[in-house]
Parts: structure tokens; C-alpha cells; sequence
């Protein structure tokens, strides 16, 4: 990061000279704050239609302002339990994935380390083939996790991205750090705990995010190893399920005429732990992710 | 390392536990769905009425399966789907990135720069439920797209249920979810260009536009390439998150790609057919395993690096 700084104070200072034309960087600043916009604006169009009431058109101001597609999801009893199911498979899935990743990466971390080459090619295979989705399936259903919220966790736990991520952010670290701890009686596990990961927090943190984000986004796992089981339904096949129902046109409540703007009032819902933790994902972006891919 | 596989196990004996976790659910999940390949090579198991054994054993052997996806029209009709989809994504959205970057990085106030990256990265972070649920409003017949098209004097369109729209709005998605994000890479590797080379080329009186075309292009040209290999090397999947929470009844037609085949076939409501939904699942796991290998070795032959 330290180079980009320079780089850009050398053409600050020089801003005058020839080959660097305030026409181009006024123009550049047109376009970026244009694509800027058009990331964002489709945010306020959801968002105006999670407010507003149907038959109107919708662009990015709420029409015929409401409340009721809110209320009417504070009452859905199915999105709650949805939710809930979110946030323990999220929880309980992002924890158990990043500590045994983390383990076996700080295992892998050591040079000499027996079979490491062999380790890492077995697990790498798992990147590139999948068995397909039959045979994953008739694998959960044998083991008894079908219809379980331990489908959604258990065949996701493997990250071998995140893997290769911790590893090469571990093989960074000095090694003098880890003597000391041993010097001073700690076991392997004392040393991983009380030193290692404190020492790659910002690895360790962003890791955590990406996987979190993964387990908050799935949809697969509950699609293929759920079935009719909908009490475990995660909050993202939830809504799926209600953006892909047909309206019942012959039944005209208002749960049936606002549907769409009901959906947008989900989504909105649903993206809310992202935006708030989004701010430090970026902070641990330049840290943890790009440090660790270029030793890797 | 010369010391000997005993001495290192012996050094490392109380990490080893460590990579047990990872390498029990690796081969657990990973490595023993590979047995039920078999099930490619049976006439449809009945996995429904019997234990997996036992609906496996029961099941005749058969290679009808393979004969089937070289002959059924219908399959072909979905590897076409899938073939067209995927070339589309890479030709309209694989230079996207490479411009972002470029654009991004020409930015001389940090704070500014960091702002614009902080917005094209965020849709990256949404599940395509979520994009397609943005989408639907964005399209709807209420939406903005539709609004405009009527103030233009048009009907309005039922996008998401055009089949001659759906390849477009694939496109669409996947570039508003994917662009900001797939830059990153990029501009870290033109953040890694010597600075001098660009005073240089200021001495000399390039232009901006000058400097970027012969320089920071050619620069980043390795990576480019390897990207590019990579993505092709992926060319078998068509993305099935994103298209399974797309397609509906209108537009399966142009929409239906192998992986919601499978799925639709082996796992979907209704007629299941296990044999084949493997079966298809297997050609298209092999042969994107070939293009992938293929690609990766194509990376390193030109690039110097591979995916590993």
C-alpha cells in the first residue's frame, strides 16, 4: 500500500506537467461517480418500493407511503423462525469452518510438516471436482443430516480458499513468536489459542467475514438436502421460495396485492446485517486478504 | 528438507491432530460422495423407497445413461444454453473489470478512491436471492426500466419472464454483482507497476490515454491473461445459484443450463432420475475438470503461474 501513496503524492506534486491532463481526470471523475451511481440506485429503488403501496409506478421515491409491507413481515411467524435459522447456521457453521481451517493451516504453516505437499493436493482436488449433487445428496440423506439444520453446516465446513488464505498469512508470521511460547511450557494448543491467533487477527477476521457472508448467502445446501422440511428453511430459500410463488390472483388480500413490494421490503431485511458489518469488511480488505494472496 | 518423513513426524507429532478435523470432513464430504459416481452407471436407483445400499444393489448396470446424453435433444438444448450463457459472460463482462481498475487507480485522492471502491465491492456481498429480489423491482412492471420505456411510448415488459431477455439479465446481474469486486485484482496489480516507468513516459509527453494503452496495460497483462485463462477454464458452469433463482416456467427454454438439469432431474419435485441426473452431472464434472487442468497449465506454460 505503501508504494500506491507514493505514487499518487509524485503526481500531486507534478499535476502541471504534460501527461497528466485535468481533462482526463475530470472525465475519469465523471465516469467512476456514474458507476458509483449505478451500484447504489437500484438500493433506492427497493428501498422505495419496500415503502410504498402496489400499482404504482416506483422509481426511486416511495409512492402511496406505507408501512404495512414491514408490519406484514414483523408478523410472518415463517420469516422469523427463517431468521433465526440464519443466525445459528451462520454462527455455529462460521465458527466451526474458520477454527478447523485455522488449525489445520497453522499445521500446514510449517515447512516440514510430513506429507504437506500431499495434504494441500488433496485438499485443492476438493476445489476443482465435486462428485455432483446426486451423490451428495444420497451421502447427506445416508448420513442421516437430510430435513436437519446440520445439512446446512456440515458439508460447508471444508473452505479450502479460506485454507490456503490463513496458511499463507501464518507462514508470514516470525517464528521466534511461537518459540517463546514453547520456551515457556505452552502445548500446541495453548500456542494456537494465546499466541497465533492473536498474532493474525486481521486474518482471522476477515476469513470470518467471508465465511459468515457464505453461510448467511447459502441457499444450495437447503435447496438440495432440506426437501419439504420448511420449519429449517434459512432466511435466504425463505425468500426465494416467496419471490418465485405465484401471487394468488384469485384471492385479492393485501398480503396477495402488495407481494412485490413485500418482497423488496424482504430484501431489504435480509441485506441489513451485511451493510452493518460491511464497514469493517472493507477495514480488514487491504489487511488480512491482500497481505496473505501475495505471500501465497 | 533432508530429514526423513519419521524424524518430521516425529517434530511436528503434536500438530498433527490439527489437520485431522479438515482432512476427516474433506473426505467425508468431499471424497466419499465420489463412490456414489457408481450411481451414473445404474438404471435409476430408487433411492426414494429403499436405504441407499440397498436401492443401489437393487438397481440393474447400465451405460443407457451416457448413450442418453449424447443422443437427447433436450440435454443438447441445455449445454447450448449453458455454452451461450458462458461465452456471453466472458465476452461482455471479462473486460469490465480490467477498465474499472484502470479508471479506479488513476484517482489521485485516496479518500475518494476508497469511496468508490467501498460501493463497486458491495453487491459482491449479496446472496443472488437478494440480487434477483433488487432485480425483480428494478425490471418489474412498476419499475424504472418499465417507466422509462412507457414515457418513451413502449408497453411495458415482463422482463424476468422474457426468454429472449433472460441471457441478457443474466448478464446483467452477474456484471452489477461481480464487475466492482473482480477489479480488486487488478488494481492491485497496477498498484504494483513502478511509478518511475509513468514519469518517465510524462518526460517523454505521453498522454494519459497514451500511458495507460502502453503501459499500464501491458503491465498488467500477465494477469490479465492468467484471469482469463482461469475464467475460461470455468466455461462448463453457467453459474447455477444465480440462474436456479432466475428461472421460472417462461423462460426455461433459453434458461435452462446443465446445473439446474441436475437438479431438476435428480433432486426437483416430481419424476426423479437419479442414473441420469449422476450421469450428467459426472460429463460435466470431468469435463470441466479437463478444461480447468487444461487451463491452469495453459497459465503456467505462458504466465509462469497457475491456480496452484
Amino acid at each position: 500500500m505503501n508504494t500506491v501513496k507514493m505514487r499518487k503524492t509524485e503526481k500531486t506534486k507534478q499535476g502541471n506537467r504534460i501527461g497528466d491532463s485535468p481533462l482526463f481526470h475530470t472525465i475519469n471523475t465523471v465516469v467512476l461517480i456514474l458507476t458509483a451511481f449505478v451500484c447504489i440506485l437500484p438500493f433506492f429503488n427497493v428501498l422505495a418500493t419496500a415503502f410504498s403501496t402496489a400499482g404504482y409506478e416506483i422509481n426511486f421515491l416511495p409512492k402511496g407511503f406505507t408501512w404495512f409491507n414491514f408490519k406484514h413481515i414483523l408478523t410472518d411467524a415463517g420469516f422469523w423462525r427463517a431468521l433465526g435459522v440464519s443466525v445459528m447456521v451462520t454462527v455455529v457453521g462460521t465458527c466451526l469452518s474458520v477454527l478447523i481451517m485455522y488449525a489445520a493451516a497453522y499445521a500446514l504453516s510449517k515447512e516440514d510438516f510430513p506429507l504437506r505437499r500431499g495434504i494441500m493436493i488433496f485438499f485443492i482436488i476438493t476445489m476443482v471436482f465435486s462428485a455432483g449433487m446426486v451423490p451428495n445428496y444420497i451421502l447427506v440423506k445416508t448420513l442421516g443430516l437430510t430435513r436437519t439444520p446440520w445439512a446446512l453446516i456440515l458439508p460447508s465446513v471444508v473452505q479450502v480458499y479460506n485454507m490456503i488464505l490463513i496458511k499463507s498469512y501464518l507462514e508470514g508470521v516470525p517464528k521466534e513468536l511461537e518459540e517463546s511460547a514453547k520456551i515457556d511450557g505452552a502445548n500446541s494448543l495453548q500456542t494456537m489459542f494465546k499466541v497465533m491467533i492473536p498474532v493474525s487477527l486481521p486474518c482471522v477476521a476477515s476469513v470470518s467475514m467471508f465465511t459468515a457472508v457464505s453461510f448467511w448467502n447459502n441457499y444450495t445446501s437447503a435447496l438440495l438436502y432440506l426437501g419439504t422440511e420448511e420449519k429449517w428453511y434459512p432466511l435466504s430459500l425463505y425468500i426465494l421460495n416467496y419471490i418465485q410463488s405465484d401471487p394468488d390472483v384469485l384471492n385479492p388480500t393485501m398480503e396477495n396485492i402488495q407481494k412485490a413490494n413485500i418482497e423488496s421490503a424482504m430484501v431489504i431485511f435480509s441485506i441489513l446485517p451485511i451493510l452493518l458489518i460491511y464497514p469493517f469488511v472493507l477495514k480488514f480488505f487491504t489487511k488480512g486478504v491482500t497481505v496473505g494472496s501475495v505471500k501465497g | 528438507m533432508t530429514s526423513t518423513l519419521r524424524s518430521r513426524v516425529h517434530k511436528h507429532r503434536s500438530l498433527i491432530p490439527f489437520v485431522i478435523p479438515a482432512i476427516a470432513f474433506a473426505l467425508v464430504f468431499c471424497y466419499l460422495p465420489m463412490v456414489g459416481i457408481l450411481i451414473a452407471f445404474k438404471d435409476n436407483p430408487n433411492f426414494g423407497r429403499y436405504d441407499a445400499f440397498e436401492a443401489f444393489a437393487r438397481a440393474e448396470w447400465t451405460l443407457d445413461n451416457f448413450k442418453i446424453i449424447f443422443s437427447d435433444p433436450e440435454i443438447m438444448r441445455y449445454v447450448v444454453n449453458t455454452l451461450i450463457i458462458s461465452v456471453m459472460k466472458i465476452v461482455i463482462l471479462f473486460p469490465m473489470p480490467v477498465i474499472l481498475a484502470v479508471l479506479i487507480s488513476e484517482v489521485r485522492k485516496q479518500g475518494f478512491s476508497k469511496m468508490v471502491q467501498g460501493i463497486v465491492f458491495l453487491p459482491h456481498f449479496f446472496s443472488w436471492v437478494v440480487i434477483v429480489g433488487i432485480f425483480n423491482s428494478l425490471f418489474g412492471m412498476y419499475g424504472p426500466i418499465n417507466n422509462i420505456g412507457v414515457a418513451l411510448g413502449g408497453e411495458p415488459i415482463y422482463y424476468m419472464g422474457e426468454p429472449g431477455w433472460f441471457r441478457w439479465l443474466v448478464v446483467i446481474l452477474n456484471g452489477w454483482k461481480e464487475i466492482g469486486y473482480s477489479s480488486i485484482v487488478y488494481i492491485a496489480a497496477i498498484s504494483a507497476i513502478d511509478p518511475s516507468l509513468y514519469e518517465a513516459a510524462k518526460l517523454d509527453g505521453a498522454s494519459k490515454v497514451r500511458q495507460i494503452w502502453n503501459l499500464t496495460i501491458p503491465l498488467i497483462m500477465p494477469t490479465i491473461m492468467t484471469m482469463l485463462i482461469i475464467r475460461i477454464g470455468y466455461l462448463m458452469d453457467a453459474g447455477f445459484e444465480q440462474v436456479y433463482a432466475m428461472l421460472n416456467s417462461y423462460t426455461r427454454e433459453t434458461g435452462e443450463i446443465i446445473g439446474t438439469y441436475v437438479y431438476r432431474l435428480g433432486l426437483g419435485t416430481g419424476s426423479r432420475d437419479y442414473g441420469l441426473s449422476t450421469a450428467v452431472g459426472l460429463a460435466n464434472g470431468l469435463i470441466s475438470l479437463l478444461l480447468i487442468l487444461c487451463a491452469n497449465k495453459l497459465s503456467k506454460k505462458t504466465m509462469g503461474t497457475g491456480i496452484w
